[in-house]
C-alpha cells in the first residue's frame, strides 16, 4: 500500500520494521520483506515525482574539494531516490577492497567479499544486469584478441550497465501490492526518539512541509536515506545522545569517501590501435550493455602502494587540441615524405611540442586514445559531514561537507597511467603521456576532476565502535534496534560504483532482520549464513 | 634528471620535451635499415648504428640537437649506457632485436623515465640523447 502521509488520518503509526528512505536500499529491503508477514513501514520524504520544495531539504554547504555536483542536486529526494538519475554502472567491489590494506589507513571491512557474493548475485536481477560474471574472458567473441597484459600488473573486467533501473518506477507496484508493506510518501523523518540512555530507538518523528507532525513506533528501524542523510539524521537525533545517536566515539559523519573520475588523465599514442580499440566503447549482449576496464592486480596495488583504480579507453574527439595537432602532422606527411628541415618546418606549424613528439611516431593512428582514470578516495577521518548552523524548511540543521583529496589519490592516478604506459610499451602497442597536472608533486587538482557523486562512508562499518558506526550486520553500535543501509556503511569504496553493493547489502540485511525478528529482541543474533531468501522473486 | 617531476625550471623541462621528440623518433624509424658495421671503440663509430635507426638522418640530427639544447652533457649518462647497450652488436637483426628486448625488459620492470609526461623506457631516452652527443665521422 502506498499512502500520501499528508492525507493520512492517523498520526501515530505502528510497525514492526520502519525503513526510513525509499531509494535503492530502502526499496530493496522493503521488497525483500514483502509477503513475509512482517509489518513493514517505509517512510519517504518525497512523493512519486520530483518536487523542488522537497529537494531543497538536501541543500548544504561544501568546504574543501570542489565538486561540480552540489549537495542539493547530486542526489534525489523522492520515491526511488537517486536511482531516478543514476547512469547504471555496476560491478562488485573487489576482494582487496574488503581486505585491510596496510598501505591504506583505515581500510578493510569486517566482512569478506565471499560473504557478500550470494547477495551480489541476487542483486544482479534487481538491477537487470544479467549474470554475476565480470571477466572479459566471459565474452570471448568480443575480447578474444585483447592485448596480453601482464596479470601481475593489470587485470581486466567489465562494467555491466543497468538500463538503468529506476527503483521507484520498477518496484512501486511490488510494494503497493504487498499486504504487509505500507509506504508513506511526504513523510519527512526529522530525528529518532530513544530511551533515556539512547540505547534503543522508540520512534521516528515525522514532519511535513505543511506543519503536520507524527511518530512511527517500531521494533526495529533501518536508516536508508543515502550516504549523507544517514549521518545527518543520526547527528540530529541528539535528545538523549548529545553528540548524536550512535556517535559515542565521534565517528558519525567522518570518513566521508567518494570516487574520482578523471577524463584525459593520460593519452595513449598507439602504433597499432586495434588491440586497444576492442577495449573502447560499449557493447550489448542479451539485453545488457557492457564496457571494459583495465584495473590493477592486487600485486600491483600492494607493490605500488596505491588505492584501487581503473582505466577506461576512449577515443579523443576531433576537436581536442591533441587531435588537431596530430592531424596537422599527418597531413604534412601526406604531402611529402618528410619535411626537409623537420624542426623548422614542423615547429613552425605546431606550437605544441607534444604534438610534434607524437606526430613523429610514424605508425601512429589518426587520433590518439584517451585514458579515463577512476580512483578510490582514501578513508580519512578528517573528511566528514557535519551539521551546519543553517536550517532547512523543517527547521533541521543543514549539512556541511568538508573534504579534500590527498597525495594518495594523486599518486594512484599517476601510477595507474604509468602502469598502462609500461604495459603498452612492453607490448609494443604505443606510448602513454600523462596529463601535466599529474607530474607535479603537489596537491593541485584540475577543475574537471569529477567526484562520484557517490557519497559514502559516513556511518562506516567496523567491528570496533571506535572505528565505525555500524557493526558487520549494519546495526548501529550501542543501539540495539537501529540499522543503517546504503553506501554510508562502506568503510572503503574502491573504484566501483556503489549501487550494486548497496543493493547486495540491503538483501543481506533483509535476511538478517528476518531471522532476528523470529527471536526475542534482547538476544543478539549473529548474522546467519546467506540462504535462498536472498533471492529476489 | 629526465623526470619532469624533478625538473622545476622551465629550461630543463623544455629540454626534456625535446628529448622525448628524439626518443619517439627512434621508434618510428629504421624499419628497413639497420647498421651493419661492427661497433668499435670510437664514439664516431658508435654513432653509425644509432643513426641507422632513423630513416631521415638529417631530421633526426635536428631533433637530437634540439634535445640537447639546455642540457649539461656531463649530467647525463646516456652515452655510457648506450655504449654498453650496443657493444656486442655485430649485425643488423641482432641490433634491432637487442634494442627491442631491452625496451621490453625495461617496461616490464618499470625502469622508465617520465619525460614531459611521456612514459619511456630508459634506453629510449638514452639512445636519443646519445645520438645527439656523438660526433660525426
Amino acid at each position: 500500500m502506498i499512502i500520501d502521509f499528508r492525507q493520512a488520518d492517523r498520526k501515530e503509526i505502528d510497525a514492526t520494521l520502519c525503513i526510513v528512505g525509499a531509494g535503492a536500499a530502502g526499496i530493496t529491503l522493503g521488497r525483500a520483506l514483502a509477503g513475509s508477514g512482517i509489518p513493514v513501514c517505509i517512510l519517504e520524504s518525497g512523493g512519486l515525482e520530483y518536487d523542488e520544495r522537497i529537494q531543497e531539504l538536501y541543500d548544504g554547504k561544501d568546504a574543501g574539494f570542489h565538486d561540480i555536483y552540489d549537495l542539493k542536486n547530486s542526489r534525489l529526494r523522492y520515491f526511488g531516490g537517486s536511482t531516478n538519475h543514476w547512469v547504471g554502472h555496476c560491478a562488485p567491489a573487489t576482494d582487496l577492497d574488503f581486505a585491510p590494506r596496510p598501505w591504506v589507513p583505515y581500510s578493510g571491512w569486517p566482512l569478506t567479499k565471499a560473504e557478500l557474493d550470494p547477495y551480489y548475485e541476487a542483486a544482479q536481477h534487481l538491477l537487470e544486469i544479467g549474470a554475476y560474471r565480470y571477466a572479459l574472458s566471459d565474452f570471448p567473441d568480443r575480447y578474444a584478441k585483447i592485448p596480453p597484459f601482464d596479470p601481475n600488473k593489470i587485470v581486466t573486467r567489465v562494467w555491466r550497465l543497468s538500463p538503468p533501473t529506476r527503483f521507484g518506477a520498477k518496484y512501486r507496484d511490488d510494494l503497493a501490492r504487498a499486504d504487509n508493506v505500507r509506504v508513506y510518501l511526504h513523510a519527512n523523518v526529522v530525528d529518532f526518539d530513544t530511551d533515556a540512555d539512547a540505547k534503543r530507538v522508540t520512534a521516528a518523528r515525522l514532519h511535513t512541509l505543511d506543519g503536520e507532525r507524527a511518530r512511527v513506533r517500531a521494533k526495529y528501524f533501518v536508516l536508508a536515506c543515502g550516504g549523507i542523510e544517514n549521518a545527518r539524521l543520526l547527528l540530529l537525533s541528539n535528545r538523549h545522545a548529545p553528540r548524536g545517536l550512535g556517535n559515542a566515539h565521534d565517528v558519525v559523519g567522518r570518513y566521508y569517501i567518494d570516487q574520482l573520475r578523471v577524463e584525459n588523465a593520460a593519452v595513449a599514442a598507439v602504433d597499432n590501435e586495434q588491440p586497444l580499440a576492442m577495449l573502447e566503447g560499449d557493447f550489448h549482449r542479451d539485453g545488457v550493455r557492457f564496457s571494459s576496464l583495465l584495473c590493477p592486480s592486487e600485486q600491483a596495488q600492494r607493490e605500488r602502494q596505491t588505492l584501487n583504480w581503473a582505466v577506461e579507453v576512449s577515443r579523443l574527439t576531433d576537436m581536442h587540441p591533441w587531435a588537431v595537432a596530430l592531424r596537422n602532422v599527418r597531413d604534412a606527411w601526406r604531402e611529402g615524405k618528410w619535411p626537409d628541415d623537420f624542426g623548422k618546418q614542423v615547429w613552425a606549424v605546431i606550437s605544441d611540442l607534444d604534438g610534434v613528439a607524437t606526430g613523429m611516431y610514424r605508425r601512429l593512428q589518426p587520433w590518439p586514445l584517451s585514458l579515463l582514470a577512476r580512483c578510490e578516495v582514501a578513508p580519512d577521518p578528517e573528511n566528514r559531514v557535519v551539521l551546519s548552523g543553517e536550517r532547512d524548511a523543517l527547521g533541521q540543521n543543514k549539512i556541511e561537507r568538508r573534504w579534500r583529496l590527498g597525495p594518495r589519490e594523486k599518486h594512484t592516478i599517476r601510477t595507474a597511467t604509468r602502469i598502462i604506459g609500461e604495459e603498452l610499451g612492453r607490448l609494443g602497442l604505443g606510448r602513454v603521456k600523462l596529463a601535466d597536472w599529474l607530474l607535479a608533486d603537489d596537491n593541485r587538482w584540475p577543475a574537471d576532476v569529477i567526484a562520484g557523486p557517490h557519497h559514502s562512508g559516513t556511518t562506516r562499518m567496523a567491528s570496533d565502535p571506535r572505528r565505525g558506526v555500524v557493526d558487520a550486520t549494519c546495526r548501529v553500535h550501542g543501539v540495539e534496534n537501529l540499522y543503517v543501509a546504503g553506501s554510508s556503511v562502506f568503510p572503503a569504496g574502491g573504484y566501483t560504483h556503489p549501487t550494486l553493493t548497496v543493493v547486495a547489502l540491503a538483501l543481506r540485511l533483509a535476511d538478517h532482520l528476518r531471522h532476528r525478528l523470529e527471536e526475542p529482541i534482547t538476544i543478539k543474533t549473529p548474522l546467519r549464513s546467506p540462504t535462498s531468501s536472498a533471492g529476489v522473486s | 634528471m629526465f623526470n619532469a617531476s624533478h625538473a622545476p625550471d622551465f629550461a630543463l623541462r623544455r629540454a626534456s620535451i625535446k628529448a622525448i621528440a628524439g626518443a619517439l623518433c627512434l621508434l618510428g624509424f629504421g624499419r628497413n635499415s639497420v647498421g651493419a658495421a661492427p661497433i668499435g671503440s670510437g664514439d664516431a663509430r658508435l654513432r653509425a648504428p644509432i643513426a641507422a635507426l632513423f630513416r631521415d638522418e638529417a631530421a633526426a640530427c635536428a631533433v637530437g640537437r634540439r634535445c640537447l639544447a639546455g642540457l649539461a652533457v656531463g649530467e647525463y649518462g646516456a652515452l655510457e649506457r648506450t655504449r654498453v647497450l650496443l657493444a656486442p652488436i655485430t649485425g643488423g637483426a641482432q641490433f634491432r632485436e637487442r634494442l627491442a628486448r631491452q625496451r621490453r625488459r625495461e617496461f616490464a620492470r618499470g625502469d622508465t623515465a617520465i619525460v614531459n609526461g611521456w612514459v619511456l623506457a630508459r634506453s629510449e631516452t638514452d639512445l636519443c640523447v646519445a645520438l645527439a652527443l656523438l660526433p660525426r665521422d
